[in-house]
């Protein structure tokens, strides 16, 4: 296991750029996982990593030893792919020794590695089989043993989990963790999935159209988003964007006057304000003003969709009691130290005092 | 991929290349030069202009030669695309034992020319041959193939579609075999029969496949040598020459190279004739590929 | 009704005219080769050697011992004409799937224009560089002619067959450390075998009963087995037929077998190349 070192690093196909300016530091043993949208470079990212495509430029620097000439198969790193890429023609066994044998390490040496590497990720009695005959989970197990057993210095996983069912995702998160947690393993793990993100992850990274936007730990991300785009890409369902205006001391939004005790000298006409929908509260002394436009059910609590006086949809988390009907007028609260301001131009974030009220 | 280079690339397609080049590619061009060149053995040439085009082209073997290869070609051509044709669309339905029927319809393949040739010039030995008696006796036909040219040029057509009749009947079959079971059962219901579904729906879809079938025969018919060859070397009289033995003559009988390769030139030319317009097609699709 | 009656009358005529035609000469030779020389030209005919006799067979290998050395050349040309088709159109298969460049589009192309060219004309430009050299008479010469008109399909085949392993596994092996050469042999050849059958099968068929080629560059020592077949059947004056047709069922059937056990094979084989080889 070693640190990794991303150094301003730049990737262009052709006049498109993939990756731009992209730096990134990962300490060893540390999990770090890329989210974003699709087609902002976090596959083109890790596949930089793994030197299955050249960087433009930039450098990356593994344990110490810059990778820029490094071929991938001297790069000692290893890679779990969304498809698995497990090779049709080998059994589990070979597949999983795959790695070992061509750096022609002895027989006794891959059986005893490999069925160790089986017993841990509860393969041992597939190991004769070829990947036709698994289920989806256990071909990601496959593609894990394959990763694990060759001791790399960093772990690249693309979207492991995103080819199988909720609930075996779920389980396959909680091994994945627990993995992680027993081997100390130097990770960077992309996926789509937020849930996956926060629980697995020391740090998040969030990638858009090939830049870093934010890098921090799963909670700093959710409570202090740097721009807009953090801030509406992390939590489900996403956070709400109110426009609002700056009047004098005041801030108008949807209509109503709302105003913290204390706000910010020299704030930019144009604001957006951002409110998660668990922060929204029900409550007839609330500032905004709306009617209700749907109501889903979700069981552990209800999501209500409010259309606000100018237009603005909001998602308000309510208690899974609560009685609306389509069409009611409600008024909705919010305690301003759960609430986010953000320029309306640039969309950064802007800090607001701790004791905002 | 990093190892993916052109340079790799170049390196991995260079043994193909280099043996078609040194095969066929060279040669296809020395054989311009060797064909204005007076030669025995291809050596000690001396250049002669156009004398050896002016030797073939007033021989009248080598038209006699170019005759019988335009007959036997256009005869085994269409014979083998009408039989293919009728054995394919026959052949287009379930039944027991149809992998040993197609096993054998496609055994030809396997053959050699040379025990081709000795299979048909048993059944057709002048006098005793069974085909020669039964000719004889139901038909009154004396069937003396080395004697008589043009039965000599029938024979040689009949070994040759024989052999390649296989090659045929796989294209067209399987592109019959892929005509959508929909879009026949579409016309039945409309009312058509089964010879109008033939016509209008199977003929139609199978046609590219048809003409992929007929470019490559035109192109392998031509080089029509071994069968030819080994039934009648040409003979009685050269009058049962192709463009191949005639070459082969002037090469490696009469030592004449000249003449030869100007042969070789013509037998070029209509090859690269019939080529030309699959090649142009092919080219436009890779270029789209690219 | 009546129609669907008359169509599968016409059908099985068609098809069991053609079983006749294709499988009766080879029954009548293979057939002939057991029958005594009186039976071979008895009127009517007699389909089934009623007393079968391998005399013939005893015949051809005490007169014709240059039938045996001429099946053991074509057995060394074929599998070597074989090997040398099978790598060099693996390699170059592999690299028109991975790579594209205009150049390799032309090189493509001519790849498949020299195939057009008919193979009697190179003889004559070759036979003084042959000699020049001393390939003549050798198995080499055999094998590189062989392999030379065949590789442009097999390539071409081998290209579809490669195209459809995903790039993703050869990536997985890169990660894992394969190189260029672990990847081909590791990854992609066994996952193109079929592709790789169906890519020889031509050569295969073809260098086993190859004649003008054999006719014109071999006098003794790389002559094959349809030169002896030819030569046997040249002194037909005494007509010993049952010898001849021994020595054709030898040469015969072993590829028969080979072509019905992988005809599969070669329908794959013409549909994915020829479009293109
Ligand atoms: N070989 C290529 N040539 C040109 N553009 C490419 C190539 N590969 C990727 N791209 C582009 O680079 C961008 C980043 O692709 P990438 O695969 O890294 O996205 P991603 O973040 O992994 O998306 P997803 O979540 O959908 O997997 C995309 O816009 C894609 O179209
Ligand atoms: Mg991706």
């Amino acid at each position: 296991m070693s640190d990794l070192k991303i150094d301003r690093i730049n990737k262009a196909y052709g006049d498109f750029k993939a990756l731009i300016d992209i730096s990134l530091d990962v300490q060893n043993g540390e999990f770090v996982v890329l989210v974003g949208p699709s087609g902002c470079g976090k596959s083109t990212l890790l596949r930089s990593i793994a030197g299955l495509e050249r960087i433009s430029s930039g450098d990356i620097v593994l344990g110490g030893r810059s990778l820029k000439n490094v071929a991938t198969r001297d790069r000692n790193v290893a890679m779990v792919f969304q498809s698995y890429a497990l090779f049709p023609h080998l059994t589990v066994a070979e597949n999983i020794g795959f790695g070992m044998k061509i750096r022609k390490r002895g027989r006794p040496e891959i059986e005893e590695t490999v069925t160790k590497a089986a017993k841990l990720l509860g393969l041992h009695e597939l190991v004769g089989r070829y990947p036709r005959e698994l289920s989806g989970g256990q071909r990601q197990r496959v593609a894990m043993g394959r990763a694990i057993v060759r001791d790399p210095e960093v772990f690249l996983f693309d979207e492991p989990l995103s080819n199988l069912d909720a609930k075996l995702r779920v389980q396959m998160r909680t091994e994945i963790k627990a993995l992680r947690q027993r081997l100390g393993i130097t990770s960077i793990y992309v996926t789509h999935d937020q849930e996956e993100a926060m629980t697995l992850a020391d740090r998040i990274v969030v990638m858009n159209e090939g830049q870093i936007e934010q890098i921090g730990t799963p909670l700093d991300l959710y409570d202090r988003p740097v721009n807009l785009f953090v801030a509406g890409f992390m939590g489900s369902p996403p956070m709400n964007f109110i426009p609002c205006q700056r009047v004098g001391d005041s801030l108008s939004a949807a209509g109503a006057a709302i105003a913290p005790s204390s706000l910010p000298s020299h704030l930019p006409e144009k604001l957006v304000l951002g409110i998660r929908p668990e922060a929204l509260v029900f409550d007839s002394e609330g500032a905004l003003e709306g009617t209700v436009e749907v109501i889903e059910q979700q069981g552990p609590h209800t999501l209500v969709i409010v259309r606000l006086d100018d237009g603005t949809m909001v998602y308000a988390q309510a208690h899974k009691h609560i009685r609306l009907r389509f069409g009611d007028a409600v008024q909705l609260g919010f305690d301003w130290s759960d609430a986010h301001l953000f320029d309306g131009v640039s969309g950064l974030r802007i800090e607001l005092n701790k004791d905002g009220r | 991929m990093f190892e993916t280079n052109r340079w790799v690339a170049a390196l991995m397609v260079s043994p193909v290349l280099l043996l078609l080049l040194a095969a066929i590619g060279i040669p296809s061009v020395l054989v311009i030069w060797l064909s204005f060149t007076e030669s025995t053995f291809g050596v000690g040439s001396r250049f002669v202009g156009l004398d050896n085009y002016r030797q073939i082209f007033a021989d009248n073997i080598f038209w006699r030669a170019t005759l019988n290869t335009f007959i036997i070609v256009n005869v085994v051509v269409y014979v083998e695309l009408l039989l293919a044709l009728l054995l394919a669309v026959s052949l287009n339905f379930r039944f027991i034992g149809k992998g040993l029927v197609f096993s054998i319809l496609i055994a030809p393949y396997a053959v050699s020319e040379v025990s081709a040739v000795v299979m048909w010039k048993f059944a057709f030995e002048p006098g005793v041959g069974i085909f020669n008696i039964l000719l004889d006796r139901f038909f009154g036909i004396d069937f003396n193939w080395t004697r008589n040219p043009f039965q000599g040029l029938a024979l040689i057509s009949l070994v040759s579609i024989w052999i390649h009749l296989p090659f045929t009947l796989i294209i067209l079959y399987s592109a019959v075999a892929t005509v959508p079971e929909d879009l026949k059962a579409a016309a039945r219901i409309e009312g058509a029969t089964e010879t109008q579904v033939f016509w209008h729906v199977t003929l139609r879809v199978i046609a590219p496949a048809i003409l992929i079938a007929l470019m490559f025969r035109y192109i392998f018919a031509m080089r029509l040598f071994s069968e030819a060859w080994l039934l009648t070397q040409g003979g009685p009289a050269r009058m049962t020459e192709v463009l191949g033995i005639y070459l082969y003559r002037s090469a490696f009988r009469y030592f004449d190279f000249g003449p030869a390769a100007a042969t070789g030139i013509a037998m070029q030319f209509l090859s690269l004739l019939v080529a030309s317009f699959y090649l142009y097609r092919l080219y436009k699709g890779m270029r789209v590929n690219a | 009704m009546l129609e669907r009656y008359l169509t599968l009358a016409l059908r099985s005529i068609v098809l069991g005219i053609g079983v006749v035609w294709s499988a009766f000469p080879i029954f009548m030779v293979v057939s002939s080769s057991f029958k005594t020389p009186i039976d071979i030209f008895a009127y009517p005919p007699k389909f089934i050697a009623f007393s079968p006799t391998l005399e013939n067979y005893s015949t051809l290998f005490r007169a014709w011992p240059q039938f045996i050395s001429g099946l053991w050349s074509s057995l060394i040309v074929t599998v070597g004409a074989t090997v040398l088709t099978g790598v060099v159109s693996l390699m170059a298969g592999y690299a028109y799937s991975r790579y594209q460049s205009r150049w390799l589009t032309l090189s493509a192309f001519s790849m498949i224009l020299l195939r057009m060219l008919p193979p009697v004309v190179v003889t004559i430009p070759l036979f003084p560089i042959v000699n020049q050299f001393r390939l003549n008479d050798t198995h080499a010469l055999l094998i590189m002619l062989y392999a030379a008109f065949f590789v442009s399909l097999a390539t071409w085949i081998l290209k579809t067959f490669i195209d459809q392993i995903p790039r993703e596994l050869e990536e997985a092996a890169e990660v894992e450390g394969a190189s260029l050469l672990q990847r081909l042999t590791k990854i992609i050849l066994p996952l193109s075998v079929h592709g790789m059958v169906a890519a020889c099968v031509f050569v295969v068929v073809f260098a086993w009963n190859e004649y003008m080629f054999a006719l014109i560059f071999t006098s003794s020592e790389a002559k094959t087995a349809p030169l002896v077949l030819a030569e046997i059947t040249g002194t037909l004056e005494g007509v010993q037929w049952g010898v001849l047709f021994a020595a054709a069922t030898v040469q015969l059937a072993p590829i028969l077998i080979f072509v019905i056990l992988v005809q599969k094979y070669i329908v794959i084989g013409l549909t994915a190349g020829a479009v293109k080889g």
